[in-house]
């Protein structure tokens, strides 16, 4: 049948025909099906989130905030730290040089 | 006495507060939508992929589909239509594929040699339709895997009948005419990937 294809007459008849053996209706793998489903039917599409939704992600930004917060404290505290405790030997090694002997 | 199953309107209606709705309307349709769109792409990975986009989309703004005469599966079909063409232009960017993925052909118990053989014409035929513009193959589509009369490929496309049958006949007249055209190309041997049997897809040509 369909080595109509090759011929160099072909009839709308036999392009129909061919067409017809051709072009069959294809089955998705059931595997798809059920997992596009089980998505679909738990997905929320474009709507608006729900209130838990938005509490639970302002609920972490202000965690997050905290910690960076934090962190950025802590870091200036140990730069300070840092700073004055060279700022303090210094003075000792002057203190020393300048004492009376 | 069984109650009548909902139709698909009323489906639809409800589907926006009620996701089992949209999960029976996607049973009914899926596998439509996976046939239209398989043979638009050519392999089974994309069109799962465009199929679930087809229906996340139709999902997320179910609540915006109303009645306008038309069955509901034409609005699944013109998104699909959309998200197949969007996907031809952006392949359209990038390199050529070959199709390794052929539609099941042959009967079990053929010969391997007679089984190849149609394969191969079935390759080249499936070739022939996709390098068709997008409605001619959405056409082809519809009337030939989904069995549709022309009526109902107009309410889907958005035509008269009348319109739809003009355009049939043009469609098989250019069928024709690509089927020369690869035919010439394979027996020059100019056709690109075609020596060991695959058939390119898509070369900037789908999508017109």
């Amino acid at each position: 049948m369909l080595s109509v294809v090759r011929s160099s007459a072909r009839s709308g008849k036999q392009l129909e025909a061919w067409l017809e053996e051709a072009l069959v209706p294809v089955e998705p793998s059931s595997r798809f099906t059920r997992s596009l489903r089980a998505r679909l039917v738990s997905y929320r599409g474009d709507r608006f989130a729900s209130i838990w939704m938005v509490l639970a992600v302002l609920g972490t930004s202000i965690l997050l905030l905290v910690a960076i917060s934090s962190f950025a404290l802590r870091l200036a505290m140990a730069i300070l730290g840092g700073v004055e405790l060279l700022s303090r030997q210094k003075r000792q090694r002057d203190r020393i040089r300048l004492r009376p002997t | 006495m069984t109650a009548e199953p909902p139709d698909d309107l009323a489906l639809a209606r409800r589907s926006a507060g009620d996701r089992e709705a949209f999960g029976v309307l996607y049973e009914r349709h899926v596998r439509r939508i996976y046939s239209y769109i398989y043979y638009r792409t050519g392999n089974h990975h994309d069109a799962e992929d465009l199929t679930a986009r087809v229906f996340q989309r139709a999902f997320g703004h179910i609540s915006e589909f109303t009645d306008r005469g038309v069955p509901f599966s034409a609005w699944l079909y013109r998104i699909a239509h959309n998200l197949v063409a969007n996907w031809h232009r952006d392949r359209s960017r990038r390199p050529t594929v070959s199709l390794d993925d052929r539609a099941a052909s042959g009967v079990a118990g053929e010969h391997p040699e007679a089984q190849a053989l149609a394969s191969e014409e079935k390759t080249l035929l499936l070739e022939a339709v996709r390098r068709l513009p997008d409605d001619r193959q959405q056409l082809l589509i519809l009337k030939f895997v989904e069995r549709l009369s022309n009526i109902e490929v107009g309410q889907v496309m958005g035509r008269t009948e009348g319109a739809v049958k003009s355009l049939y006949h043009r469609t098989l007249t250019s069928l024709r005419e690509e089927l020369d055209h690869l035919e010439a190309d394979r027996k020059s041997g100019d056709s690109p990937g075609d020596q060991d049997g695959t058939a390119a897809v898509d070369e900037g040509k789908s999508g017109r």
